[in-house]
C-alpha cells in the first residue's frame, strides 16, 4: 500500500510541471488520507500566506528554488527504499527546529509551478528597440549598395566582352591590309621567336598591335580600345604561325636574288652602304647589319621600323565614366604610331587635324611648340572647316596636303582625328611641377602619330570598324609619301638653322643646372675619397694617400700659375 | 604571302622585323586607377577604424573600379589586397554593430 502510494507520488512530482490545467484543491485532496496530510496542511497554511509575497518577490522565490529542492529530492529516495517512516520523522524534526520564515519559499515552489502552468508567464517584454529588429526594410540602404555592385560587376562584363569584340573585328578588318604591308602583324616581344597575331591588352579598354618587317617603316603600332573573343584569338594565332612560316622562306629567297642584284648595282649599294652607316648606326641591330646589302639594291633606302596600333576603346567596362560619358559623349579611338630610321624622312614638323585638337597639340608638344610659330586654318587647303594645320613650312603642307589627301578628309572628316609628322619627336612637354628639370636635351625621334575615331560616337558597332578601312590606306599613303619627300635646299637649311637654334637655347637654359649638376658630382667625388682615406687603418698608407690628394690638387692649381707664366714670358 | 616578295611592289621584308618593345617609361595616359586605390585605402582605414559604414562602402566601390580600370601590367596583389581590406572594413562594421547603415546625410 505504501509503496503504492509512494509511486504515485513520484508520478505526480514527475507530471506536476505537465499538468497544467488540473485545480490545486483537486490535486491535494487525492492526498487527503495519507499520512502526510498533517505536512500538506502546513503547507496550505503557508501557501496562502505567501501566495502574495512570491508574486512580489519573484528574485526570492527562483534563489530559494535550489535550496527546496534538495529535500524533496530526499522523499523521492526514501520512498523507493522503503525505510520512509524513519525518514520522514527525522523531517519533521528537522522542520520544527527550523523557523518558518527560513523557509518561506519552501512550498511558494510549488504554488509558482501552479501558477506558471495556469497563467502565462509573467515577464516583462522591454520594447526591442526599432534598429535592432531584423526587418529587411531598415537595410535598405545596403540592399541599394549590394545592388549597384551588382549593377557594377554586370557592366563589367558586358563592357568588357564588347570592347572586346570591337577590338577583334579591327583586327579582322584590317588584318588582310596589314599582313599585306608587313611581314610581322602582332608580335608582343616576349617569346624568343618572333610572334604574330597577338593583340596585347594593355588594360581592358586599351589593345595594341605591333607590326614591323617593312620597307620605310620600322614599326607600327595600332592602339585599339575594343578586344577579341576568345574563339577569334584562336583563328588569329594559326594563321600568323602560317604566315610566319612563309615570310621566312620569302626572306631566304630574298636573300639569294639580293646577290644577284648586288653583283650588278656594284656601285650603288656601296654609296649606300657608306650611307647608312653614316646615319643609321644606332639603330643598326644584328640582322639589320647582315641583311643590308640586299634591301639597299631593292629599294635603295630603309625607311619605317615599326608601325604601333593602339586602339583605345571607351571605357565601357566602367560604370562611372559609362554615366559620365552620358553628360560628355566621345569616341574610341585608334592611334597608329610609326617610328621611322633615322634617314627615313626629312627635317620637318608637321600636324593636321581637328581644331580642338591641334590647339592642345601645339601647346603640350614638345617640337610642335618649338618649331612651329602659328596654327592655320585647313580651308585654304580645301579641307574641311573644322580642322587647323601646322606646319613648318609651306613646302611640306603642299606635299602632304595632296589631292587623295583632301578628298580622304573631306568625305572621312568624321574619323580623322589628328595627323601628327615629326623629326623631332619627344614627346609632350615636360611640366612645369617636375622636381627634377632636364639637364640635356630630350631624345628625339621620326615618327608619324595618326589618330582616327570610330564612327559611332561611342555607339560604335563591329559595322562601324569595318568602314575604317580607308584610314588605314591613307596611313600607308603618307608613309610613302614622307620617305619620298625632300626639302628644296633652302628649306633644309632654314630647318637645320632652327634645330640648332632650339639645341642651344636649350643648353643656354640649362647652362646653371648642369654646371651645379656637375659641381655636386665632383663634391661627391671627393667626399668618397675622403671617406676611404679616414677608414684606411694603415697610417702609412693613409698619409700616402693624403699626400696624393694634396699633390693632385697642387697640380689643379698648377696649370692656371704656368699660364701666367707664359703670358708673363 | 605567297612566294619571295617582288621587289618594287611588295614592301614587306622580313628581314627588318623589329621586336616589340614595351615602351620604358610609364605613360601618364590614366591615373585613375591609382587614385581609385589611395582613396579605396583612405576610406578602409575610416570604416575599420572609425566605424563609419559608408566609408567601409565607398571602399568596396573603390576596389572595384580601381580594377576595372587597371593596367594588365599591374600587379594583382595590390588589387587583391585592397578588395580585401574594403571588404575586412565591411565586414567588420557589420559585425560590430549590426544595426542598418544611418545615411551619412
Amino acid at each position: 500500500m505504501r509503496c503504492a502510494v509512494g509511486t504515485a507520488w513520484l508520478l505526480v512530482l514527475l507530471l506536476l510541471p505537465l499538468v497544467s490545467t488540473v485545480e490545486p484543491q483537486d490535486e491535494f485532496a487525492e492526498f487527503e488520507d495519507n499520512e502526510f496530510a498533517e505536512f500538506e496542511h502546513v503547507i496550505e497554511d503557508e501557501e496562502e500566506e505567501d501566495f502574495l509575497s512570491v508574486e512580489t518577490e519573484d528574485e526570492e522565490e527562483e534563489e530559494e528554488a535550489g535550496q527546496e529542492e534538495v529535500p524533496e529530492q530526499v522523499l523521492e529516495a526514501d520512498f523507493d527504499d522503503g525505510e520512509a517512516d524513519v525518514q520522514v520523522e527525522d523531517d519533521e524534526d528537522e522542520f520544527e527546529q527550523f523557523d518558518d520564515e527560513e523557509f518561506e519559499g519552501f512550498d511558494s515552489e510549488r504554488t509558482g509551478r501552479k501558477g506558471r502552468s495556469q497563467d502565462p508567464p509573467d515577464l516583462k517584454i522591454t520594447n526591442v528597440p526599432y534598429h535592432l529588429r531584423t526587418s529587411w526594410e531598415n537595410f535598405y540602404l545596403e540592399i541599394l549598395m549590394i545592388g549597384g555592385l551588382l549593377a557594377y560587376a554586370m557592366n563589367y562584363v558586358a563592357g568588357k566582352t564588347k570592347n572586346h569584340k570591337l577590338a577583334s573585328a579591327w583586327l579582322t578588318a584590317h588584318k588582310d591590309l596589314l599582313e599585306a604591308n608587313f611581314t610581322s602583324v602582332g608580335d608582343d616581344g616576349q617569346g624568343a621567336e618572333v610572334q604574330s597575331g597577338i593583340l596585347m591588352k594593355e588594360s581592358e579598354h586599351i589593345y595594341s598591335i605591333w607590326c614591323s618587317g617593312r620597307v620605310c617603316c620600322e614599326g607600327m603600332l595600332v592602339e585599339i580600345k575594343v578586344s577579341i573573343t576568345q574563339t577569334n584569338m584562336h583563328t588569329n594565332t594559326h594563321k600568323l604561325t602560317h604566315t610566319h612560316i612563309q615570310a621566312g622562306s620569302a626572306a631566304k629567297g630574298c636573300w639569294s636574288r639580293s646577290r644577284l642584284v648586288l653583283r650588278h648595282t656594284d656601285k650603288h649599294t656601296h654609296k649606300h652602304a657608306h650611307k647608312h652607316t653614316q646615319t643609321c648606326t644606332q639603330t643598326c641591330t644584328h640582322t639589320y647589319t647582315q641583311t643590308h646589302k640586299h634591301t639597299h639594291t631593292h629599294t635603295g633606302s630603309i625607311c619605317c621600323e615599326g608601325m604601333l596600333v593602339e586602339i583605345k576603346l571607351l571605357k565601357r567596362q566602367d560604370l562611372v565614366s559609362v554615366i559620365s560619358r552620358m553628360m560628355r559623349p566621345s569616341s574610341d579611338q585608334v592611334t597608329v604610331t610609326i617610328d621611322l630610321g633615322l634617314s627615313d624622312m626629312d627635317s620637318f614638323v608637321f600636324a593636321v587635324g581637328n581644331k580642338k585638337t591641334i590647339g592642345r597639340l601645339h601647346k603640350d608638344m614638345n617640337d610642335l611648340s618649338l618649331f612651329v610659330p602659328d596654327k592655320r586654318p585647313g580651308e585654304k587647303y580645301g579641307l574641311p572647316s573644322g580642322m587647323a594645320i601646322l606646319s613648318e613650312s609651306g613646302e611640306v603642307t603642299n606635299a602632304i596636303i595632296d589631292n587623295k589627301m583632301v578628298r580622304v578628309l573631306n568625305n572621312y572628316a568624321d574619323m580623322f582625328e589628328f595627323l601628327h609628322i615629326s623629326d623631332q619627336f619627344s614627346g609632350p612637354k615636360v611640366k612645369d611641377g617636375d622636381p627634377q628639370p632636364a639637364t640635356k636635351m630630350p631624345d628625339t625621334k621620326k615618327t608619324i602619330i595618326f589618330t582616327f575615331n570610330v564612327p559611332g560616337q561611342g555607339r560604335s558597332s563591329v559595322k562601324d570598324v569595318f568602314a575604317m578601312e580607308p584610314m588605314m590606306k591613307l596611313v600607308f599613303h603618307i608613309l610613302d609619301k614622307v620617305f619620298r619627300f625632300r626639302l628644296s635646299k633652302e628649306a633644309k637649311t632654314k630647318a637645320d638653322k632652327m634645330r640648332l637654334k632650339v639645341e642651344e637655347s636649350f643648353l643656354k637654359m640649362t647652362h646653371a643646372q648642369r654646371q651645379e649638376a656637375a659641381q655636386a658630382r665632383r663634391e661627391e667625388r671627393r667626399r668618397a675619397e675622403k671617406d676611404r682615406m679616414m677608414a684606411e687603418e694603415d697610417p702609412d698608407r693613409q698619409r700616402k694617400m693624403e699626400e696624393r690628394e694634396y699633390r693632385r690638387d697642387m697640380k689643379k692649381k698648377q696649370p692656371k700659375v704656368k699660364q701666367l707664366k707664359v703670358k708673363m714670358g | 604571302m605567297s612566294g619571295a616578295p617582288n621587289s618594287s611592289s611588295d614592301p614587306r621584308r622580313p628581314n627588318k622585323v623589329a621586336r616589340y618593345k614595351p615602351p620604358s617609361q610609364e605613360r601618364l595616359d590614366d591615373p585613375t586607377p591609382d587614385y581609385m586605390n589611395l582613396l579605396g585605402m583612405i576610406f578602409s582605414m575610416c570604416g575599420l577604424m572609425m566605424k563609419m559604414k559608408w566609408c567601409a562602402w565607398a571602399a568596396v566601390y573603390c576596389a572595384f573600379i580601381s580594377f576595372a580600370n587597371s593596367r594588365s601590367s599591374e600587379d594583382t596583389k595590390q588589387m587583391l589586397s585592397s578588395f580585401m581590406l574594403s571588404i575586412s572594413a565591411v565586414v567588420m562594421s557589420y559585425l560590430q554593430n549590426p544595426q542598418p547603415m544611418q545615411p551619412p546625410w
